[in-house]
């Protein structure tokens, strides 16, 4: 059984990958000639360092220390090219989606109606990745049945 | 080794039964709120069975002395049966039927706007997302029939989006309300479903 504590650092865990990832997907990416993705990285990228510094703060309030970033990460493959930023900013998400999902389901009250906001933004977010709605998103676990 | 994958939870913590729907899936863990009030729930039929007292020992319960006293051969639902039924439903599975019926309602609005033919390709969308939630939740996917002349696009259009948005909220707030920690991923993945869907409806039906 996870712990709603175990669930908020596996959450933090997300964020710090993924505060790294937009950041590669952002230096790669041309503010001028490939504009609105650019934006749309821009906007990930400060969310999820928003959300990583409110995990830290959660974690914090609990008496626990907040996991730190791994020492680094391998970045995804396919980022010399626009639609391949975009793959990967959009497998991001996905990914996120999927983490704040499980978090709903290790969580009560005003901490689970945070992660049912993350998860409904992450699922908007994919939109400006050129993801297309799903019917599931974050529980692919259903998709299939 | 480098890793850039980010870390998700164990299948275990919120898998849906894989021979059937969510009501056949075993709750995945007991919240500690959720078991307080199981826990709350058994010492209040405790207390109820101390209070009706015991000298009886074929005596159920209040429903049974309330009911006729002619007795019949005919077996029939007696309305201590009906009471007990209902009071054996979870708080999840009323929950359920509450997100049923308000998927029912958005299906019956999706079913209108289709009648529209320059609605029918964002519709279709909405309405095979929808199906799907419902069969999860083991309703009956039932399209009502539209009845009436054709709409005027705009208007269902907008229609369309007053009544997914109305549905998204339900969702969220049935995943707040949910016990199960399975039900609220489910019903809050729904209410992503709907925010998605919601973000690709056109603006204008032409």
């Amino acid at each position: 059984m996870t712990t709603e504590l175990e669930a908020l650092q596996t959450t933090l865990a997300a964020e710090h990958a993924a505060v790294y990832v937009y950041g590669l997907l952002g230096s790669r990416t041309s503010q001028s000639a490939e504009r609105e993705l650019y934006v749309a990285l821009r906007a990930g990228y400060e969310a999820h360092r928003g959300r990583r510094d409110m995990l830290i703060g959660r974690i914090a309030a609990l008496s626990a220390v907040p996991e730190p970033a791994a020492p680094a990460y391998t970045s995804p493959a396919g980022l010399d090219t626009t639609e391949g930023r975009y793959q990967a900013a959009l497998a991001l998400e996905r990914a996120c989606a999927s983490t704040y999902a499980a978090l709903v389901g290790a969580t009560a009250g005003e901490r689970r109606l945070e992660a049912i906001a993350l998860l409904n933004d992450a699922a908007a977010r994919e939109l400006s990745f050129r993801g297309i709605p799903e019917i599931f998103p974050g529980a692919d676990e259903y998709a299939d049945r | 080794m480098l890793l850039w994958v980010l870390p998700t939870f164990p299948a275990t913590i919120a898998a849906p039964g894989r021979d059937g729907g969510y009501r056949r899936a075993v709750p995945d863990r007991p919240l500690a709120a959720a078991a307080l009030r199981r826990r709350t729930a058994i010492l209040g039929l405790a207390a109820a069975a101390l209070a009706t007292g015991c000298d009886t020992g074929d005596d159920l319960g209040e429903g049974s002395r309330s009911a006729s006293p002619s007795r019949s051969s005919e077996p029939s639902p007696s309305p201590s049966a009906s009471a007990s039924a209902e009071s054996a439903r979870t708080p999840d599975q009323a929950l359920v039927d509450e997100v049923l019926a308000e998927l029912t309602g958005a299906l019956a609005v999706l079913a209108q706007a289709r009648k529209a033919p320059l609605l029918r390709r964002p519709v279709a969308q909405l309405l095979r997302a929808h199906r799907r939630h419902v069969e999860v939740l083991e309703g009956d996917a039932v399209v009502p029939d539209a009845t009436g002349p054709t709409p005027d696009p705009d208007v269902s259009l907008r229609s369309v989006r007053r009544s997914e948005t109305t549905l998204q909220a339900a969702l969220v707030d049935a995943a707040g309300r949910a016990e199960s920690g399975a039900l609220a991923k489910l019903l809050a993945s729904m209410s992503a479903s709907v925010t998605q869907h919601l973000g690709v409806l056109p603006q204008k039906a032409g």
